[in-house]
């Protein structure tokens, strides 16, 4: 096997594939750890939020079995989508007016925003038509079309163009809106999952320990019980 | 061994992440949904006057129950009250044409008589000083509790202001109508 490997020769170019390859994927698996650390921070959070929310009717008994639990829980953790969801709707509705008067401005109705933003970032070419047949972009690969090479950038580099100055503005808004809603759409997840797990454990009883024998009182009007 | 931990845990979350992106999808989809029925009940909260959000009756319920739980709680730990001291307020009724309490007879009112209950505020005499008895608290309107410490007085008439008793002059005999004494011719025979 170990010479089976070593007998495999790679020309330089694609031995630099390799290692970039490489490192691409350690940075890939490393930025998706952090996120995953992220969301974990983050479902302790909202755990947390899900107990202050369930505390007080828990501790006074005013709900006192599971079903009822996650019933009341769920009316809250909607209320809390709501609220938390009004500041990304917020940014959305300021990057429509920002859309709507830069349009009344400029009578430019039928602008791709998206385009537009794209004057600030590396545009890439990313059909197999501007690449040599025996070096393409895409291949198939078990009939699933991957990427086998690094797609070539376009001519001319990332420029400021003060006329799409609006678009913009509404792509970043935009960007920052979906993101808080994700996180926002996540804490509701998080505080579901804890309401579910409270709703069995605060009202289960555990009998591990409990003696009957022990905590009898003897009086003449209860006798000990027969045991079998 | 951290890094390899979160190494770990990165090809856990790769592998888990189609299936918490496709939870958030659905979150997400919902949120629009819950967004618009929650504005709508806010909407009608708004325009029947009631708070945006009002409490759910379930916290309304819980609160009730720990409000009584730290009433209880502070009636068990709070001293009795001392009782409030006596005091007796003493005033002087110099009020002039003050209203006479209901039921009282300007006509009875005698300012010089001895051991007579006092009326209360009555009608200056021309020329009269009301009656006051050193060392001695003008007795109250009957049916009047003395006032406590701590009570508010209800609304008394406001005293009017200072105002110069004017006497009026002692009506002076016309000398001119008295009959003159005479010497008659039968008292120089006698």
């Amino acid at each position: 096997m170990i010479r089976l490997l070593a007998s495999i020769q790679l020309s330089d170019t694609d031995r630099k594939a390799l290692i970039i390859l490489l490192i691409v994927f350690v940075i890939l698996l490393l930025v998706i750890g952090l996120i995953g650390v992220a969301i974990r921070q983050t479902m302790l959070y909202q755990a947390k939020r899900a107990d202050t929310m369930m505390h007080d009717v828990a501790t006074t008994h005013v709900i006192n079995n599971p079903k009822d639990f996650r019933k009341f829980g769920l009316k809250k953790n909607n209320r809390a989508l709501y609220r938390d969801s009004l500041i990304p709707a917020g940014i959305i509705l300021l990057a429509l007016a920002v859309w709507v008067i830069a349009n009344i401005i400029t009578h430019r109705w039928g602008n791709n925003v998206w385009d537009e933003f794209g004057d600030l970032f590396f545009r890439f070419k990313w059909d197999n038509s501007g690449y040599p047949a025996d070096d393409p972009l895409w291949v198939k690969v078990f009939g699933i079309q991957i990427l086998a090479r690094w797609p070539e950038a376009e001519a001319g580099f990332p420029r400021f163009v003060p006329e799409h100055i609006a678009s913009y503005f509404v792509a970043v808004l935009t960007i920052v809106a979906a993101l808080y809603y994700a996180v926002v759409c996540q804490a509701y997840v998080s505080r579901a999952v804890m309401i579910y797990f409270r709703s069995n454990s605060v009202y289960e009883k555990s009998l591990a320990g409990y003696k009957a024998s022990e905590d009898i009182k003897i009086t003449p009007d209860h006798p000990i019980p027969p045991s079998d | 061994m951290g890094a390899l931990k979160r190494f770990g845990l990165g090809l856990l979350w790769i592998f888990l992440l189609p299936f918490i992106l496709l939870a958030i999808a659905g979150v997400a989809v919902w949120g629009v949904l819950n967004f618009l029925i929650q504005f709508v009940i806010m909407l009608v909260n708004f325009f029947r006057g009631k708070k945006l959000f009002p409490l759910f009756p379930e916290d309304q319920k819980a609160m009730e129950i720990q409000q009584r739980a730290i009433d209880k709680a502070n009636q068990a730990t709070e001293p009795a009250p001392a009782p409030a001291p006596q005091q007796v307020f003493v005033t002087q009724n110099y009020y002039g044409g003050g209203v006479l309490p209901p039921g009282t007879n300007p006509g009875m009112q005698n300012p010089y008589g001895q051991g007579l209950p006092y009326q209360g505020p009555m009608m200056q005499q021309p020329g009269m000083i009301p009656p006051q008895q050193p060392g001695m608290i003008p007795p109250q309107q009957p049916g009047m509790i003395p006032p406590q410490p701590g009570q508010s007085f209800p609304y008394q008439q406001p005293p009017l202001p200072n105002q110069p008793i004017e006497n009026e002059p002692f009506p002076q005999p016309k000398l001119a109508e008295l009959p003159q004494y005479q010497a008659d011719a039968e008292d120089d025979e006698q």
